[in-house]
């Protein structure tokens, strides 16, 4: 069953974007939506730029857990400027071939 | 140059081939002045030609390699050359002379074009990012988004702390050239080098060596990793090399025995006789393709 859209804006939820830790928050936020079937609304809103490493401890270890299609039917992305967009896009795109674990 | 007894001593020279310069004068300077026996290291930097960053990072790590073996340093230089002036205006020698310069922050310098010498730290990592970031934006280039610039700059620190095992931190330099409509940066550390990074993984993994060439290439490669640290996964170098070809920009990497360039997404690499201890990263942005601050994008995927 899918609930009620769950919004989580990155910049208020993580200290930067730089590092594996600072994705922490973001990792425990977007776990207990995604278990929960929630629709979840990622909104980049005033965000720095993010690193890679941020994304492997975040929406990384969301993919490698739920599966591509899953975390593409639940997640929308919104608010990014554009050479976030860019890294995020290719970021999650080549995570196509993942199922869940 | 001359060795005697426990003095060393090196005039700088200016070399347009960069990585020539590399080999024939900071790994030579490396070689013989941390030479146990060695207590004194004269460096004269009189003639030392215009620099670029790449330049200032690899001295950079070399007076630190230097200065961390308890040589007695001596910087000769005179105040009317152009190099040398240039370095003064950095603060480039406030790093070894003056005792209360203070290595953890980076210190604006008199050429506002510049952002200064600093030495990498796992803590300011996302500061010194967001702050070049925001430097030139408010300074240079008021209406765009320098989102690429702190992304490459993130990746490459990154890169550093968890692959680069370096006996020393390293140095990153960042200047905007007006004239050219270009940001340039270049990020050096003096640890094992990513060929024989990769080469020890493959080799603990009972996979074959590949050449320096072959390790540089790999590096980039989508995925590839040496799992330095658990949550690496080989994204790092991909998504620096995808930024820079956004922005119309420029990687050259040198590393152990090979150079490596990516320009226009086509890559080219080169082999180098002799071997360079370390790993130095030079990036070109085009700052005709920053976005606008306003932009905002639509993600589908």
């Amino acid at each position: 069953m899918i609930n009620h859209t769950h919004r989580i804006t990155v910049s208020e939820i993580v200290s930067e974007t730089s590092s594996n830790s600072a994705a922490y928050p973001l990792h425990l936020e977007l776990d207990k939506a995604l278990m929960s079937n929630e629709l979840v609304e990622l909104s980049f809103l005033n965000c720095p730029a993010v690193s890679s490493s941020f994304l492997n401890s975040s929406i990384g270890l969301m993919l490698e857990k739920y599966g591509y299609e899953k975390f593409r039917k639940l997640v929308s992305i919104t608010n990014c400027r554009p050479m976030i967009a860019i890294v995020l896009k290719s970021y999650i795109e080549e995570h196509k071939n993942l199922v869940s674990i | 140059m001359a060795i005697s007894t426990n003095k060393f001593r090196f005039k700088f020279q200016s070399n347009n081939n960069k990585f020539a310069w590399l080999q024939n004068q900071i790994s030579l300077v490396r070689k013989d002045a941390s030479r146990e026996h060695i207590r004194f290291v004269f460096l004269d930097f009189n003639d030392i030609g215009f620099l670029e960053p790449f330049h200032i990072t690899a001295l950079a790590c070399l007076l630190e390699e230097l200065y961390q073996l308890d040589k007695d340093i001596t910087i000769e230089y005179s105040q009317n050359e152009p190099g040398c002036q240039y370095l003064k205006k950095i603060n480039f020698f406030n790093f070894w002379s003056d005792e209360n310069y203070d290595r953890k922050n980076f210190m604006p310098p008199t050429i506002t074009s510049s952002f200064g010498l600093w030495q990498i730290s796992p803590e300011m990592i996302d500061n010194y990012g967001n702050s070049a970031q925001k430097y030139f934006e408010d300074n240079f280039l008021t209406d765009s988004c320098l989102d690429s610039l702190k992304i490459a700059l993130t990746e490459l620190f990154n890169n550093i702390f968890d692959h680069a095992n370096s006996p020393i931190k390293g140095f990153v330099y960042c200047q905007y050239y007006r004239n050219i409509e270009k940001i340039k940066f270049a990020v050096c550390d003096f640890g094992v080098g990513i060929p024989n990074s990769i080469n020890k993984f493959l080799m603990n993994k009972q996979e074959p060596q590949v050449s320096d060439q072959e390790a540089l290439v790999k590096a980039f490669q989508n995925r590839f990793s040496t799992q330095s640290t658990p949550q690496n996964r080989g994204w790092g170098l991909h998504t620096l090399s995808k930024v820079v070809n956004v922005s119309n920009g420029k990687i050259t990497l040198h590393s152990n025995n090979a150079s490596l360039t990516i320009e226009n997404a086509f890559i080219k690499t080169y082999r180098q006789t002799e071997a360079f201890q370390g790993t130095i990263f030079e990036v070109h942005l085009d700052v005709n393709t920053f976005d606008s601050l306003d932009d905002v994008a639509v993600l589908e995927y």
